[in-house]
């Protein structure tokens, strides 16, 4: 070949396609990196906004309005009072069962933290916090409720007569829905369940147990078809029955509550729950959806809420308690200071020793320290130490500082006590706990930050005739400053979320009374909302995402307090 | 008037030729170990004062080494030792009761890369004389600074801008603040380390302009790597090959009329 004809390497068909291949490779590779902080920030969008929806119906609770007369308030059972008073709105009930729904709407805990003032002679008026359940329904978190308004005829035989049609449709709505989720997820499975049946019968013909399961799960299919038609043909009927898996209707009229039992076309006919209420002109129609084997609040209950919302009584104010006030066993007069409380009495206490000790390891290891084999060991343990997991710090500190090693001596009938002596729940106890598992994080990132600094400059200083720690003291700390703070709040703040080895010590109790200080029982932030997470009332659900957002929000205090001091040291 | 300072292709021999009577640091069979690594072996080096003295040879010679001995530096490189006696003005330095900081304010030193502190150009100035209590007011440091900075030929540059940070001005710049900050302690050595290597012609020129200058108040020792640059500012160099002192003598005899074949091979470039 005459080497005129040989083209440069560059324009060759393969270096070119090689060419397109490895820009090809690196721009899949950046976006490779672009998804995946997608991804991230999604997810954090996404919890953010779950935690959020969750918690806002925390911001604000529900009162009622109270006047209690001077003997309620001296006779030392104000909530006696309370409770008659909503008795008498419900219009004095006999049945006991109705009587016991009706106090719960406020809990005595509730009356008996109450605060009142005098506003005439012997008439005290408070605002009672009302109960977490009632509190939801007005909310709204419930269950779905319609409202209607509605002109009516009293008919004879003690039904009425009117135009039900909006209630009517809505109610068929909701069934329809019903049914159609019967349909999918009900029938469906049984439907599956039959014919996976019927598949291994006829592999095996003569299996007498499957035979038998074949036969129920039919009869449990025909069964549900049954059920089925007849939910079809009452939506057909335009008519409901009140049963316990049915939405509630409730009607208000003249001077009585009462439960739908039938509506069929223009007639409605009910059953009087409570009577002998104030007249009211307007007949009024209730749906709630869920039904009552559903929801926490009983029919009586909506029933008396209604009237005390009528009233006037129900008001709402933001929910301060959350940050004035302790635990408490009812949602609705919990709040998460005491944990607050605890947890900067645990971050005072792991902050004086960490910091401290932790920037001094880091100093003595990154500018005294020879290289040595024990220097290579302290710093391979170190590295390791802050791979151990957090509840083994727990454990340690149980072990040894709050019930102390006890050794038995041999000949003698002694035993030696290492160490305890410390209180348990202690905020002293969880902050050095918490303490030794940010050291190693504190030595780490401190050592980075160290060592970062220029050598050149360590140079100068001595150089000019300073000594080691003028040198350290002038120049290498100025610089490395602002990593050391960083490292430092970032292992604070890591701590300020633990919650494994707190419970270990014992800062997990249910608390009445604000922790004082670092030598009395507190609980720690991270912990109240564990212990909430478990509890059984809904109400808990948006109160333990109240907590979790004013956890955040510490952290990212403390994360923004580290970003502003960088800035602030870069700029010098 | 940049091309009379341009380094210039023959070299120019400053100053006298006498040999020294009265050295100002005398080396005497100095050996430094790192680990079991031996740097430089059984040196024996006199310097004169008031004058430049150039330790040239090829890289890993040892020549830093020496430098660093003379302001006991090597002591801060984990396992380095040091034989032999180092005096100045026939005091020993390596004694056991001798601080190394006192030491290190008598004997300034530049290094290769210029290493202004992350601070303003006035402080870089005054941290010298601030921790060694040179001063006893703030016009006294005032004066120090603008004493140093106008010996280091810095001050009509900067005297309006004392309060930038040191690492704000050029290459040649800072290292002139280097030298600045070295000469306000009062220093009576200065040792530079290859302090032309990582700047430009021109401010390379402005550094050795200052070195002569400067060798009238003090007993400068610099190691480069520059043969012209050796020939140019010094009076006396030392040649170094693989840890030993090949020769010494004054800068002309060594450009001249070397003793030693390895020294002559070294400096007409067939060898290094």
């Amino acid at each position: 070949m005459p080497v005129s004809e040989v083209k440069p390497f560059a324009q060759t068909d393969a270096f070119q396609k090689r060419l397109r291949s490895r820009r090809r490779a690196d721009s899949r590779f950046k976006y490779y990196g672009v998804f995946a902080i997608g991804v991230a920030l999604c997810l954090l969008l996404v919890l953010l906004i779950s935690i959020g929806l969750e918690a806002r119906t925390a911001f604000t609770r529900h009162t009622l309005s109270v006047s209690l007369s001077q003997q309620d308030m001296v006779s030392g059972d104000p909530y006696a009072g309370v409770r008659s008073d909503l008795l008498a709105v419900a219009g004095n009930p006999q049945d006991r069962t109705e009587r016991l729904l009706v106090g719960q709407l406020v809990s005595p805990l509730a009356v008996s933290q109450m605060t009142s003032t005098e506003t005439a002679a012997g008439v005290h008026k408070t605002r009672l916090p009302i109960s977490d359940d009632a509190d939801l329904y007005l909310k709204g978190v419930s269950s779905e409720t319609r409202k209607w308004q509605l002109p009516v005829q009293r008919a004879g035989d003690g039904t009425l007569t009117g135009d039900f049609s909006e209630a009517v449709r809505t109610l068929g709505l909701w069934r329809q829905e019903e049914l159609e989720r019967f349909r999918r997820v009900r029938l469906r499975s049984a439907e599956r369940e039959v014919s996976l049946l019927a598949n291994q019968l006829q592999a095996l013909p003569e299996d007498d147990f499957l035979k038998r399961r074949a036969e129920a799960a039919s009869a449990r299919l025909s069964n549900l078809q049954s059920q089925l038609e007849q939910m079809e043909a009452e939506i057909s009927e335009r008519q409901i029955r009140t049963t316990q898996s049915d939405p509630s209707v409730l009607i208000r009229t003249g001077e009585v509550y009462g439960q739908v039992t039938k509506i069929s076309g223009d007639r409605i006919s009910y059953d009087v729950v409570l009577e002998g209420l104030t007249e009211q002109a307007q007949t009024q129609l209730l749906v709630v959806r869920k039904p009552v084997g559903m929801r926490a609040i009983s029919d009586v209950q909506i029933m008396v809420i209604e009237e005390l919302k009528a009233r006037g009584q129900i008001g709402w104010q933001l929910n301060t308690r959350l940050l004035s006030q302790t635990d408490s066993s009812e949602a609705e007069l919990a709040g998460l200071l005491a944990g607050l409380l605890g947890s900067v009495f645990l971050m005072v206490t792991t902050m004086l020793i960490a910091v401290p000790v932790g920037i001094a390891a880091a100093i003595y290891l990154e500018e005294f320290a020879p290289r040595n084999t024990f220097t290579n060991f302290v710093q391979v343990n170190i590295n390791n130490l802050a791979a151990v997991p957090s509840i083994v710090f727990g454990l340690l500190g149980a072990a040894i500082l709050v019930n102390g090693v006890v050794i038995p001596l041999p000949f003698v009938d002694q035993a030696l006590t290492l160490g305890g002596g410390l209180g348990r729940g202690w905020p002293l106890v969880g902050g050095i706990v918490l303490a030794l598992m940010t050291l190693p994080t504190i030595i780490i990132s401190s050592r980075a930050a160290l060592s970062s600094v220029p050598n050149s400059i360590r140079q100068g200083a001595l150089a000019v005739g300073a000594s080691r720690l003028q040198m350290i003291h002038h120049h290498v700390l100025p610089i490395a400053g602002p990593g050391i703070l960083t490292g430092s709040i970032i292992g604070l703040a890591q701590a300020l979320g633990e919650t494994a080895p707190l419970l270990l010590i014992g800062m997990v109790a249910f608390l009445g009374d604000m922790p004082t200080g670092v030598t009395d029982r507190a609980t720690a932030l991270p912990v109240l909302i564990f212990q909430w997470s478990t509890r059984a009332e809904r109400a808990w659900e948006p109160l333990t995402s109240v907590a979790i957002i004013i956890l955040l929000a510490l952290m990212l205090c403390l994360n923004g307090l580290a970003v502003w001091l960088r800035m602030r040291f870069d700029k010098r | 008037m940049t091309d009379a300072i341009l380094p210039s292709a023959e070299p120019v021999f400053r100053g006298e030729t006498a040999e020294i009577t009265r050295p100002k640091i005398s080396m005497q069979s100095v050996s430094v170990k790192y680990g079991e690594k031996k740097a430089i072996d059984e040196v024996n080096l006199d310097i004169a004062d008031n004058s430049v003295t150039a330790i040239i040879g090829p890289s890993g010679c040892g020549k830093s080494t020496v430098l660093k001995c003379i302001n006991r530096m090597n002591e801060t490189v984990e396992g380095c030792s040091v034989s032999g006696q180092i005096l100045i003005d026939d005091e020993d330095i390596m004694g056991k009761d001798v601080d190394p900081v006192l030491i290190r304010a008598r004997v300034g030193m530049v290094f290769q890369e210029p290493n202004p502190f992350p601070k303003t150009i006035f402080d870089n100035v005054a941290y010298g004389p601030r921790i060694h209590g040179l001063a006893a007011s703030k016009s006294d440091i005032e004066e120090i600074v603008q004493r140093s900075l106008e010996r280091a030929g810095l001050w009509d540059e900067v005297k309006d801008g004392l309060h930038r940070p040191g690492t704000s001005l050029s290459g040649g710049q800072q290292q002139r603040l280097v030298i600045a900050r070295a000469i306000a302690v009062g220093p009576e050595v200065i040792l530079m380390d290859e302090p032309c290597s990582a700047l430009d012609p021109i401010a390379t020129a402005r550094i050795e302009e200052l070195i002569d200058e400067l060798r009238q108040n003090y007993c400068i020792v610099i190691v480069t790597h520059s043969m012209s640059q050796a020939a140019r500012i010094s009076q006396h160099t030392a040649f170094m090959d693989r840890g030993k002192l090949v020769e010494s003598g004054t800068t002309e005899q060594i450009f001249t009329r070397p003793r030693d074949g390895r020294t002559h091979d070294y400096i007409t470039g067939r060898y290094g």
